[in-house]
């Protein structure tokens, strides 16, 4: 018999190796095929227990072990004493980082078993990670970082060797969930209810409706049972359509029967009671039923008032507010409701946004007030145009936290410099009074005078744009710091069309002048992250704040400054807050898309951080203890700096600064 | 090394022999060390009657052993009958007609042997079967230094230290395998024993490192 075909016997240990490398990411996030392709390069390598596989400081031989058993232990030594910074465990990959960065080791490897090693050409291995999204995304936000987290932590916790992605699984329920649990029962408000006869007229009732600001009246009789509703919908219907005279009685054209409930029965069947009969609102009554007296009405408005402190509800009771008493209540209560949305998981840039339109809006009312009260002096100011700016954080609708107020006026001016200054005078009356009623609110006056009660704040529209061109020309720390809080600037209040001019300025002409983009560009590159140079963090050595670290200056300062002067480069002007500005740099500038979107999520991070430390602390939350800070967080915070280099690396390249010692 | 008075006729056995030194200085550091790692399946046990069905190699250098560079070969045997050993190997006459020539196999075999250290596990009755096929085709056995990992762990391994019982064996691959905790791939076949030798031994090897607490020598290696 001769040989057939000599059949050379396919290696089955390459595939059996990729087998055990695709268990786990990032090869399970490869092809199949390239995972086997890879393992023909795999090389196996024993150390024994208490050998060290690699030395900090030591240059990476271009090798990835992928630790198939056994387990090591990283050794971070600094000042002559050694000290166990992390574990790894089967199925991880070790020296990554070093190899990514191409960079020495920043820590020693120490086999804390016997340890079977498979190790990958890292060019090969590289190349396939660069080239697979998911793997690569893997590889960036997971291992890359927690290699590099300096934080000290017990072998016990990290036995598992799998990182639980960045989430607030399970940290706390839902914001629906959150609002239902405090809206459970009907509960009758403590107030007078506006009520009416049936006898009364269309007229009376139509009067009584507008002076209390309701959109419908209840119906009695004299021992004050319900007998209807007169809702809005119901005069326009009788009065204006049907053409009835204004003097009809109110029992002609309200609705009835009425629905009633009891007092302390469930708010969910109340709001699904009057969605399937349609009407609009119901009466609590004593017993529940019609032939009781009436307690209050329950709307669907009710609900979401009486729902914790929903947004909604805020907002309906600020645009009420008549005294300073009331509107210090009603900051305390959008903060408690910032913190509770922050704690349930809400992204910080929504709640930012949340509590810039409340605080906007207890802006509004607190103008008018002061308005009002001025015109009682009388003082009218319908001879002036003016527009109320927000600025700085306030502008970027970042404002969470009471901390202090960004605010100026631009006032159109007449030309004639002697009218502007007496404008400028009769202004300042105006934005003392309200800067003053914001003290009483809680917010406290700007440490750098950035108020409109102060008159470098106070301008008129030539002088605003005057201001910008100088800092054109002469980018100099002091009047570049005036610049960039206007370059935040956002419309509050009075005249809009004064604004639009100014934002428009500042979006065309910033981008031309590059001393002012070097500037901007200087300020993101100079923010130190507060790692040193082996990653673990730095604290605040001077100072009062001695063993704190400041999340304000060394985290969101960067990437706040990051994403203006991009936003400025690109001219994308829809947006305020950071957070935005970066989901819009992610979706119009390609090349930026993935740093935006690792931006975006590390700014967030940073301000919930903040807000929560804020909020625990009662004040600004600037300055965050790391001792304090838990695992995760502390893990959270080193990806977040991680970004942070990111994006000034991306600065530094795009805008020609040289590169700084770190 | 050249024989002036003596010349291989086939030019791989001449290249094999010349490269292949009989000696090395016992301080050759572990590093610089090439060695093989060897395991064939048989029919048998008995070494003139019994044949190879299947051998694999898989070099180790610079204290790596490289996967990628194992290779296996499969015997073309014509006249082989289902003996138990086939039980256990699984390697079925049908297969073994599909196999390589035997001749060729040892042609493309000493290229990797060349220089090589050869290590195994029970490498003596495999360097036996293989030094009789290489008797058969070409009169000169191999003349590689071999290290038996069975030994190596009998000396490393406290559970299997040497007693002075006359009824104490070496012990085989799965127990070896097992006290280190190793699976074994592919048991049985010359890929997966190839691969778990040269687990074993490389920790074989990191063990007595341990013990010495110095890098290893050739001459800490018992071969013979």
């Amino acid at each position: 018999m001769k040989p057939s075909q000599p059949a050379e016997p396919v290696n089955r240990i390459p595939l059996r190796i990729a087998e055990e490398l695709r268990r786990f990411p990032p090869f399970s996030l490869l092809n199949p095929d390239v995972v086997a392709s890879l393992a023909t390069h795999a090389t196996v390598q024993v150390w024994v227990k208490n050998e060290a596989i690699w030395r900090q400081g030591v240059i990476p031989e271009g090798q990835l072990h992928f630790l198939a058993k056994g387990r090591v232990e990283y050794h971070w030594n600094r000042e002559g004493h050694s000290e166990l910074v992390d574990v790894r465990d089967v199925g991880d990959l070790l020296g990554l980082t070093a190899l990514a960065e191409g960079v020495p080791y920043q820590v020693s490897a120490i086999a804390a078993d016997d340890c079977l090693i498979y190790s990958l050409p890292w060019k090969e291995v590289g190349a396939e990670i660069e080239n697979a999204d998911d793997a690569r995304n893997y590889v960036r936000r997971h291992l890359f970082w927690l290699t590099r987290v300096g934080t000290a932590i017990t072998p016990a916790t990290s036995a598992d060797g799998v990182t639980t992605p960045a989430g607030s699984a399970g940290r706390a329920k839902g914001i629906l969930q959150a609002h239902l649990d405090s809206a459970q029962v009907v509960v009758a408000r403590n107030h007078n209810l506006v009520t009416c006869a049936p006898s009364a007229t269309a007229t009376e009732a139509a009067t009584l409706m507008t002076h209390h600001q309701l959109e419908s009246i209840v119906v009695i009789d004299e021992s004050r049972h319900p007998l209807g509703f007169v809702h809005a919908t119901d005069l326009v219907r009788h009065i204006l359509v049907d053409g009835l005279p204004p003097s009809t009685a109110v029992e002609a054209i309200m609705s009835s029967p009425v629905l009633a409930v009891p007092e302390f029965s469930s708010a969910i069947a109340a709001t699904l009671l009057m969605m399937q009969k349609r009407v609009p609102q119901l009466c609590i009554t004593e017993d529940g039923t019609t032939n009781s007296p009436v307690l209050d009405i329950w709307s669907d408005r009710a609900l979401m008032k009486q729902s914790g402190y929903h947004p909604a509800g805020l907002m309906r009771d600020l645009g009420h507010v008549t005294t300073l008493g009331r509107a210090r209540e009603l900051s305390d209560e959008i903060e408690r409701l910032a913190g509770l949305y922050l704690s349930a998981g809400v992204s910080s840039v929504v709640v930012g946004q949340i509590c810039a339109e409340l605080f906007d809006e207890l802006l509004h009312r607190l103008l008018q007030l002061a308005l009002a009260e001025l015109a009682r002096g009388g003082e009218n100011y319908d001879d002036v145009r003016w527009a109320w700016l927000s600025v700085g954080s306030d502008g970027r609708r970042e404002q969470i936290l009471r901390t202090d107020m960004d605010n100026a006026i631009v006032f159109a001016g007449t030309g004639d410099s002697e009218h502007d200054e007496a404008l400028r005078e009769k202004l300042l009356r105006l934005t003392q009074r309200v800067v003053a009623m914001l003290v009483d609110c809680g917010i406290s006056r700007c440490q750098g005078g950035v108020m409109a009660s102060n008159p470098r704040w106070c301008r008129s529209l030539d002088e605003w744009l005057e201001e910008l061109q100088l800092a054109e020309l002469n980018p100099a720390p002091a009047t570049m710091l005036r610049a960039i809080v206007l370059y935040d600037m956002r419309f509050v209040s009075g005249d809009e069309s004064l604004v639009g001019p100014l934002r428009e300025t500042i979006f065309t002409r910033v981008p031309k002048s590059p001393g002012v983009m070097r500037r901007l560009a200087e300020l993101v590159v100079n923010a130190q992250p507060p790692l040193n140079f082996s990653g673990r963090f730095v604290i605040e050595r001077k100072g009062r704040k001695e063993e704190e670290f400041d999340l304000k200056g060394r985290a969101i300062a960067p990437l706040r400054d990051a994403a203006r002067l991009w936003v400025l480069k690109h001219g994308l002007s829809h947006h305020y807050s950071t957070g935005s500005r970066w989901v819009d740099l992610q979706n119009n500038v390609p090349e930026l898309a993935e740093l935006a979107q690792l931006a975006r999520q590390s700014y967030d991070e940073l301000m919930r951080m903040r807000v929560l430390n804020g909020l625990a602390n009662g004040d600004s939350g600037r300055f965050v203890d790391p001792e304090k800070l838990t695992k995760l967080d502390r893990a959270r915070l080193s990806n977040v700096f991680d970004v942070i280099r990111m994006v000034q690396n991306q600065v530094r390249t795009e805008f020609g600064l040289e590169l700084r010692l770190r | 090394m050249k024989w002036p008075f003596f010349q291989h006729p086939e030019p791989e056995v001449a290249r094999y022999l010349a490269g292949t030194p009989r000696r090395l200085s016992r301080n050759t550091p572990f590093s610089e060390l090439s060695f093989l790692v060897l395991d064939a399946e048989t029919t048998g046990f008995n070494l003139s009657t019994d044949r190879l069905l299947s051998v694999a190699a898989m070099p180790v250098r610079h204290g790596r052993a490289e996967a990628g560079g194992l290779r296996s070969w499969l015997f073309h045997q014509p006249d082989v009958a289902i003996t138990a050993a086939t039980r256990i190997h699984t390697i079925l006459p049908s297969d073994s007609v599909g196999g390589t020539p035997e001749r060729q196999v040892l042609q493309e075999l000493l290229p990797a042997a060349t220089g090589a250290l050869i290590v195994g596990h029970h490498i003596g009755f495999d360097i036996g079967m293989l030094n009789a096929a290489m008797r058969r085709h070409f009169h000169t056995p191999l003349r590689n230094r071999t290290l038996d990992t069975a030994l190596l762990s009998m000396r490393v391994l406290d559970a299997f230290r040497r007693t002075g019982y006359s009824n104490q064996r070496p012990p085989g691959l799965d127990e070896v395998c097992a006290h280190l905790g190793l699976s074994i791939w592919e048991r049985h076949t010359a890929d997966g024993d190839t691969f778990a030798t040269a687990q074993i031994f490389l920790l074989l090897c990191a063990r007595l490192r341990r013990k010495l607490g110095r890098d290893l020598v050739l001459g800490d290696l018992p071969f013979n």
